[in-house]
């Protein structure tokens, strides 16, 4: 234990100083005066003490180790390199690949876990669902993981100076974007590996629970745990995957579009060293205005008395014709026409006299009237005569004459 | 009286509201000048020499002064970069057409100096202020095709410096240009442009 402490203790100590060796000279030898270099550079005081005192205490721990046969050379212990490079994973990104493999193993697993509830085994079906518990929490937290290595990705292309290119700005987002978020989209598609693998499962274990076949209370425990970590991996994963896809989306049009702007330069140079500058009548260029018809304003006071013009300027009025109360040409109601026409029964032509009687109505309209009158009134009896042409306002009616009669 | 006064004054309120009333010299008081600026082609920025008190009004007016231009025969184009210009249909004569050809070759040839310098060339071009000498350099850079362009020497390419800069383009702080938001028309233009490839070849079979 004592040994545990005082490792960590170092390593706390002088985190930055192992972290910038292990970026620096990962695996490798390295000289006492590259050590020397690395030390002044990440240890801020520049007091020579300081160095060799972090020297000393690195080598006490058994941090670095002196390296074999090279006297002076130094190399950083296996096991904490091992242990860093651990650790800073948990920082970066997971490829896709990584999280296919997973879902890969764990649709395997499905056929493992069903293998073993065939032949009753128990202790293997144990085993199974609780890798397959394991494998799903993995996913967990590698979504989680890499949304914030996204993040993290995102923030570092605002934050560089301008005096890195677009393309250095930009391209880990985009790469980003080619490599986790495009499989990823696939994968997680309805019919893609991740949605069905874990549909798989979730039937198969629902199916399994219905029929009773995990005995053991564990089982059915860590059972319920697996589907519940199931339902939370689906939404988590999608989600997370959007969120990812909105923060990367507009860096990657930045790039996109960048990248654009400079071929189509390169592009319209190239086009004007081929054609001539004289003759390149397509070189693209923006419509910039400028009017040689006498302006308004030549004269000192145009634009005022145009505008004065304007300001007294009113639109024509329309003037519609007038209406007189009495006149208005109120719509024709059935009941009137019909107590008129019950006047002067019998009719010999019914469709004459509504047009004699009422000129202005429109034609689909009294026809309307002609056919309640013909047909639909009990108190008049009509009878079919011959044919006969009709004018009406708008339209040439040919058909049978009607006599109207009174009951 | 009233009944007759009354629909007078809506009608006239529905013609143009505000541009037509009689305190418009109150309302507008800059009229004249912008017009006249926007008619020489000038991009009015808020930035440009003069600009903030012009581009202030414009923007605020600038539903009266659509009316106005539109009136006079113009359009009056706000662009979302934030600057207003006239769009014109009009056949635009060969000094002028030059002039703005010699400017976008100033323009996309620094663009890809700034590149091969290594820079961000949209960024700086849009953002920085840049050096008279990156000019220079990226006129030596490009030599041949400013001595196609018949700009030889530095004199002539700062004539079209001096046009970018008559045109609301760019502005010069000390010996630095920069660039304003109309730059952005610039960089439009080609960016659609290379779009369409086969353009040029179906310009010559309608000519």
């Amino acid at each position: 234990m004592k040994y545990i402490h005082q490792i960590i203790t170092t390593l706390n100590r002088y985190i930055v100083l192992t972290e910038t060796i292990r970026e620096e000279q990962a695996h490798r030898v390295f000289t006492g005066d590259e050590f020397n270099r690395i030390a002044t550079r990440v240890l801020k005081n520049n007091a020579t003490g300081d160095i060799f005192k972090a020297k000393a205490d690195l080598l006490q721990a058994k941090v670095i180790r002196e390296a074999p046969r090279v006297e002076g050379s130094f190399q950083l212990d296996r096991r904490v390199s091992r242990f860093l490079n651990e650790m800073a994973e948990q920082e970066s990104i997971g490829l896709s690949g990584n999280i296919r493999i997973e879902v890969e193993q764990l649709s395997s697993l499905i056929a493992q876990l069903s293998d073993a509830i065939a032949g009753n085994d128990k202790l293997n079906s144990d085993q199974y669902l609780e890798q397959m518990d394991l494998r799903l929490s993995n996913l967990q937290s590698q979504s989680s993981v890499n949304e914030k290595a996204i993040l993290r990705a995102a923030e570092k292309s605002k934050s560089y100076p301008p005096s890195f290119t677009v393309k250095q700005r930009y391209k880990e987002a985009n790469d980003l974007w080619e490599q986790y978020i495009i499989p990823m989209l696939e994968m997680i598609e309805p019919q893609g590996i991740f949605s069905r693998t874990l549909t798989e499962l979730e039937n198969k274990l629902r199916g399994y629970r219905r029929d009773g076949q995990l005995m053991l209370v564990t089982q059915r425990e860590t059972m319920e745990q697996v589907i519940f970590r199931i339902l939370d991996l689906r939404a988590e994963m999608s989600s997370s995957i959007h969120r990812s896809q909105i923060k990367l989306a507009p860096l990657r049009e930045a790039y996109r579009k960048a990248t654009r702007l400079s071929r189509s330069i390169s592009d319209a140079l190239t086009y004007l060293v081929n054609t001539r500058f004289k003759y390149a009548d397509n070189f693209p260029i923006p419509n910039v205005s400028k009017r040689y018809s006498p302006a308004l304003t030549d004269g000192n006071t145009g634009i005022d008395a145009y505008i004065a013009g304007l300001a007294k300027y009113s639109p024509e009025k329309t003037y519609l014709p007038d209406v007189k109360e009495g006149e208005r040409g109120a719509p024709t109601l059935y009941p009137e026409v019909l107590n008129q026409l019950k006047e002067s029964v019998p009719i010999d032509d019914t469709l004459q006299w509504l047009l004699d009687n009422y000129p202005d109505i429109s034609t689909a309209y009294m026809l309307q009237i002609f056919l309640r009158l013909t047909s639909m009134e009990p108190q008049l009896a009509s009878v079919l005569k011959e044919r006969k042409r009709y004018e009406t306002l708008t339209h040439i009616i040919d058909m049978p004459r009607r006599e109207l009669s009174g009951n | 009286m009233d009944d007759i006064e009354h629909p007078q004054e809506r009608e006239a309120d529905d013609f143009g509201g505000s541009l037509f009333s009689s305190n418009m010299e109150s309302m507008l008081p800059n009229a004249k000048d912008i017009y006249q600026k926007l008619r020489n082609g000038v991009h009015i920025t808020s930035l440009g020499e003069g600009g903030a008190l012009l581009y202030r009004e414009l923007q605020k007016m600038e539903a009266s002064y659509q009316q106005l231009f539109t009136l006079l025969g113009y359009e009056l184009v706000h662009d979302s970069s934030g600057f207003f210009y006239f769009n014109s249909t009009e056949e635009r004569s060969a000094a002028l057409l030059s002039a703005t050809k010699k400017a976008a070759l100033v323009i996309y040839t620094l663009f890809s100096y700034l590149e091969d310098q290594n820079l961000d060339p949209a960024y700086t071009l849009r953002e920085q202020p840049i050096a008279w000498a990156s000019f220079v350099t990226a006129q030596i850079y490009h030599r041949d095709l400013y001595r196609d362009a018949e700009m030889p020497d530095a004199s002539a390419l700062r004539k079209s410096i001096n046009w970018l800069k008559d045109k609301g383009f760019c502005i010069e702080e000390g010996d630095n240009i920069r660039f304003l938001s109309p730059v952005e028309r610039f960089l439009r233009s080609v960016e659609s442009w290379s779009a369409f490839d086969v353009k040029p070849d179906d310009r010559e079979v309608e000519e």
